[in-house]
């Protein structure tokens, strides 16, 4: 793996299958498969797009998200599976987090002060928006979890100066 | 009373529910991996494992808090058993096969100087192969090459050096060493997938037959 690849920044979805992908090294296909499907809504997510996202973040040199996005993903909102033993999986997700995530704190103040955030912040929430601020601050691509045509709307923003990929066209090659 | 005849009971709203959410929709979500797997040409045979690991045993796809559903509803469904032993019977031949082509494509000579020459010609092997250690770069090529993967993403470190010599990889298939195997094991790949796509056809209609047939939704949420 070459880590030249430039930062990336995770959305809750994305963050969260790579937790579970670390949290569920070992565990057996249905199990792993059933966890993916309530992850990633009914989308395939098999051993071969698995195995390309732990290689495309691999190749990451650093893993960015915002403590908006670590809270919501460690929430597990909708997560049945994981929710059963949210305890095991917060245990394992915090090791993870504290040795291969920056974490960077993103508050409203932060984007209020930025030209051209309080749209994204009405439009999509605090938690969406400073992912985008996060890409746009570091320049590079934030990886998300489910097709948002509205945060198309993000490159309007002055000077932008990222790219917002979601997980499965990121993996398409 | 006559005991009741298990292919005309009528399960449950409850019990079909229990069959949808348990059994059915996780083995279709799981062999329609299959059978996405299988028509990209993509084994996903590891080497490291020595197994296909996204081709698995049909009882595989449900974690064992199921199994007791799955054994009922085909005890009350014969009609299912056949196909499903179909499929299990033709990965364990394709498995097989795939074992036997991988065997013949890493031990071949002609693979391991074309790899050593390719490798020569290019960067140094530990930028190319990172952490593997050089015992095991036939292992990765001749992965690529079962695989059918003709090009890799950007972010492997193996992506330029294969993608610039994948096709004289590929040609080897076509040594008299290497080619039946790869022919055999195309032969059961082929037959693997016809068996996989009318399991998938079996079973997707006999969830819409059941759906309407005891008035459940398949997927409850959607119903609102």
């Amino acid at each position: 793996v070459s880590r030249d690849h430039g930062p990336i920044v995770l959305d809750t979805g994305p963050l969260l299958m790579y937790l579970a992908l670390d949290y569920l090294e070992g565990a057996n296909k249905a199990r792993r498969d059933k966890i993916f499907r309530s992850i990633h809504r009914n989308v395939s997510f098999d051993e071969t797009r698995q195995e390309h996202f732990k290689v495309m973040l691999q190749a990451r040199s650093s893993i960015l998200t915002s403590s908006l996005v670590i809270a919501e993903a460690l929430k597990l909102r909708g997560n049945t599976d994981l929710k059963a033993e949210q305890e095991q999986f917060r245990h394992a997700s915090l090791k993870k987090l504290q040795g291969s995530v920056t974490e960077i704190s993103v508050t409203l103040a932060t984007l209020m002060s930025e030209d051209g955030f309080s749209e994204p912040v009405v439009n999509f929430g605090l938690t969406d928006a400073s992912t985008l601020w996060l890409g746009h601050t570091h320049e590079c691509d934030v990886c998300t979890g489910e097709e948002k045509p509205a945060l198309f709307g993000a490159y309007s923003l002055p000077g932008a100066k990222f790219r917002r990929l979601n997980i499965d066209k990121m993996l398409e090659f | 009373m006559p005991p009741a005849n298990p292919t005309t009971f009528v399960p449950s709203p409850l019990m079909v529910r229990a069959w949808f959410d348990t059994v059915l929709t996780p083995l279709i979500h799981g062999l329609g991996m299959e059978l996405g797997a299988m028509k990209m040409g993509n084994l996903t045979w590891r080497y490291r494992d020595c197994r296909l690991v996204s081709l698995v045993p049909v009882k595989s796809h449900l974690v064992a808090d199921a199994w007791p559903n799955w054994e009922q509803l085909l005890e009350l469904h014969p009609e299912l058993v056949p196909p499903v032993e179909a499929h299990d019977r033709a990965l364990e031949q394709l498995a097989a096969e795939v074992r036997k082509y991988f065997a013949a494509v890493v031990n071949n000579p002609t693979l391991l100087q074309l790899l050593s020459e390719s490798i020569e010609s290019a960067m140094p092997s530990t930028e190319i192969f990172g952490a593997i250690p050089p015992e095991e770069y036939p292992c990765v090529v001749a992965e690529y090459i079962v695989n059918t993967i003709h090009r890799l993403p950007s972010y492997y470190s193996t992506a330029a050096f294969w993608n610039t010599h994948q096709e004289e990889f590929f040609a080897l298939r076509e040594l008299s060493d290497i080619g039946p195997s790869w022919r055999a094991a195309e032969e059961a790949a082929k037959s693997f997938e016809a068996i996989l796509d009318d399991l998938l056809t079996t079973l997707r209609r006999f969830r819409n037959t059941l759906s309407l047939d005891a008035n459940v939704p398949i997927f409850e949420s959607l119903a609102g």
